[in-house]
């Protein structure tokens, strides 16, 4: 099996549906000839040609609402918004035209398409080239929302969204686009929306507490690596990969969280009305009475994105550890 | 006969549907019908059955809207957004595509799929947002979707459809299908950034568009094409005529490959619409035929009779007709009733995810389980 980093799993997998669809069409800004600015989009323009990996002008609600028209004509557009940090200019389009097309035509109209953009920070980018807006898309009703860690994930949930009938907002962790690697099927297979994945079980054998963790994109490695100093000290945690933020596998949550009674949710996203406000308010629907510590947030803080201490912005593994003892000995 | 040719459209070929040279004139000139008596680029078009069908659905167009705006004014429907004055920009525009062209309209441009078919009493059931309305209740009145007939339900974000039209059109020519696309909208769009982004992209990509702008007189969107490279025309909105065999030569550009066209079409000024003298009892009545000088509806009228194609009686005949179809739809939207409740939930994904199943037990009424999202 082959051994890729991120972007090459992505890659893998646009040309892969290309070659099978040929109504995919990749646009965006120099995601032809140049291969994108972070190379995920690297020759398919060369196998494909330039009508089907369009270099667009530089706007990102130009790309979008171009992309929506080319969908509800049939094609299978992905545009590329370059960081998602530039996807407001195109948010009306997403909002109000791409999440509500089916909703609002009454199943006549869908505008089926895969918004692919990088997302996070740590790469040196300041405040304009780090953020990560999910929980600004999981609040709008009709579209759904993906974010990989692992190459392996990236690779078969790419293709599952390009498969799906709905609008898929596909948000790709930047800081891990060549750091993680890892195995790599060649070929077609899916990884199912809507899924999440145990990264790591808590053994509850021993009867001392435990924590369960809900990470995705660069934060699951984080969280990876708190809990192993955590394991020293003796607690166990078991590690949630969302994988797909929305619509959330809230079973797969609320089992975890009955299991361990204890719960963090890590994410770069500013604290306040973030995905972890949802999640922790879903949990408590879910599963109150098995909570035995309160649920905890461990998240960007709620100023803009640093560009020289974003190290201390970001909710790392030296400060998720604390969090994790605190709760194990709540 | 003066015809002034744009820079942009000195190599456009002539349309075949009329014997005319093209009558498009970028943005020095306006665009009228001599036929109609009009000043300014004279052009004589072929006026064959064209007219009547055009005559026929400008009259249905300002019968309909006229009775929605009594209905808003009744408080029966949420509201509608007249197109009182418009129809000759509307409906000479829609009639001259093809019906395998799609069509992306705004809100004021309703009739759009009307023109193309879509049943009256669909249209009156997704006024009144009833049981029978194709989109649950979900969309605001005007905002009808027509897809069979190739037509997108108008979004309530002025101008967004605009990019989209480019999309849709872009796709098809690199489907290589012949299939072009019409945007319709009113001159507020040009201030926006999808009006930008639609021009500037459709410009870029040579998009088979055309775009139609109803406009005031001094408005003079036409200008804003030669930023984009796009060729344009500034036609007399009161003269059918002159937008529909506009609107054809712009199409016939856009098939050709020679991409987008920005057609401006200058609005008449109608007596009783602006000072919104349509009293009651004239909506009651569809007495709406005449709102003044420079009524479209009219003055095609007028044409078709001096050319004996048509009679004053014809339409009065005609307006009574829809008036009538306008009752019975109107009678059978309120009887329909409002969508179930559980109907908020449909579509909003091609499928219903577990947290919306959730919800819309809740709303049905189905005993809370006790659990969450």
């Amino acid at each position: 099996m082959a051994q890729m980093n991120l972007v090459q799993a992505i890659n893998d997998a646009l040309k892969l549906e290309m070659k099978r669809d040929p109504r995919v069409v990749v646009l965006g800004e120099d995601v032809g000839r140049v291969g994108g600015v972070f190379r995920v989009t690297q020759g398919l323009w060369d196998e494909f040609g330039d009508e089907r990996v369009v270099d667009t002008p530089l706007s990102e609600g130009g790309i979008l609402g171009t992309a929506i028209g080319m969908a509800l004509y049939g094609l299978r557009p992905v545009p590329e918004i370059q960081f998602a940090d530039f996807i407001y200019p195109g948010y009306d389009q997403i909002v109000s035209e791409l999440a509500k097309m089916r909703w609002r035509s009454g199943g006549e109209y869908s505008a089926k398409m895969v918004v692919r953009t990088p997302v996070g920070g740590g790469i040196r980018g300041g405040l304009y080239h780090s953020q990560s807006p999910e929980s600004l898309f999981i609040h709008v009703a009709g579209l759904k929302v993906v974010c990989p860690a692992s190459p392996y994930d990236a690779k078969g949930l790419l293709l599952a969204a390009l498969r799906d009938p709905d609008p898929v907002l596909f948000f790709e962790p930047k800081r891990i686009y060549r750091a993680a690697r890892g195995d790599v099927p060649e070929g077609d297979y899916t990884v199912e929306l809507g899924k999440a994945r145990i990264v790591r079980e808590a053994d509850r054998t021993s009867g001392e507490p435990a924590v369960t963790i809900l990470a995705w994109g660069a934060m699951l490695y984080e969280a990876v690596a708190a809990a192993e100093k955590a394991a020293e000290q003796g607690i166990e945690s078991e590690i949630v990969d969302l994988r797909t933020l929305w619509p959330v596998d809230i079973d797969t949550i609320a089992a975890s969280v009955e299991k361990t009674g204890r719960v963090i949710v890590v994410h770069e996203a500013p604290k306040t009305c973030g995905f972890g406000a949802e999640l922790i308010a879903l949990i408590n629907e879910r599963c109150f009475l098995s909570l035995e510590a309160p649920p905890v947030r461990v998240a960007g803080f709620d100023t803009p994105f640093p560009y020289t201490l974003e190290m201390d912005y970001l909710p790392l593994a030296h400060r998720i550890l604390p969090a994790i003892v605190q709760t194990a000995k709540y | 006969m003066i015809v002034l040719l744009s820079r942009a459209m000195q190599h456009a070929a002539p349309d075949p549907s009329s014997a005319s040279p093209l009558p498009l004139s970028g943005s020095e000139d306006l665009v009228r019908s001599e036929r109609d008596g009009g000043v300014g680029v004279a052009f004589r078009p072929a006026l064959d059955a064209v007219g009547e069908a055009l005559l026929r659905h400008m009259v249905r167009a300002r019968v309909v809207s006229a009775r929605m705006v009594g209905l808003q004014r009744s408080e029966k429907i949420g509201y509608h957004h007249a197109s009182l004055g418009e129809e000759a920009a509307i409906v000479g525009a829609v009639l001259a595509m093809r019906a395998t062209d799609w069509i992306f309209p705004g809100a004021r441009e309703w009739y759009a799929g009307l023109a193309r078919g879509l049943p009256l009493g669909v249209y009156v059931h997704h006024a009144f947002g009833s049981a029978e309305d194709p989109t649950n209740g979900h969309a605001a009145p005007d905002h009808a979707p027509a897809r069979a007939l190739h037509v997108v339900p108008p979004s309530g974000v002025i101008g967004a459809h605009l990019p989209q039209a480019v999309g849709a059109a872009w796709a098809a020519k690199i489907e290589r299908a012949n299939v072009a696309t019409l945007a319709l909208f009113g001159a507020e769009v040009a201030a926006s950034g999808d009006f930008h982004n639609a021009l500037n992209f459709g410009g870029v990509f040579k998009a088979p568009v055309v775009f139609v702008c109803r406009a005031k007189p001094d408005a003079r969107i036409v200008d804003r094409a030669v930023a984009y490279g796009l060729a344009s025309a500034r036609v007399d909105g009161a003269d059918a005529l002159a937008v529909f065999t506009v609107v054809k030569a712009a199409l016939a550009r856009a098939t050709e490959g020679k991409g987008p066209t920005l057609v401006e079409v200058v609005s008449p000024s109608l007596e009783r619409v602006t000072a919104g003298a349509i009293d009651d009892a004239a909506l009651a009545a569809g007495d709406v035929l005449d709102l003044g000088a420079g009524d479209p509806v009219a003055r095609l009228g007028a044409l078709l009779a001096r050319e004996n194609r048509a009679s004053a009686g014809a339409q009065k005949v005609l307006a009574a007709e829809v008036m009538a179809e306008l009752d019975a739809a109107v009678l059978a939207a309120e009887r329909a009733g409002a969508p179930a409740p559980a109907t908020i939930f449909e579509h909003v994904y091609a499928g219903v995810p577990a947290h919306l199943a959730a919800e819309r037990q809740r709303l049905t009424g189905a005993q809370w389980d006790g659990g969450g999202g």
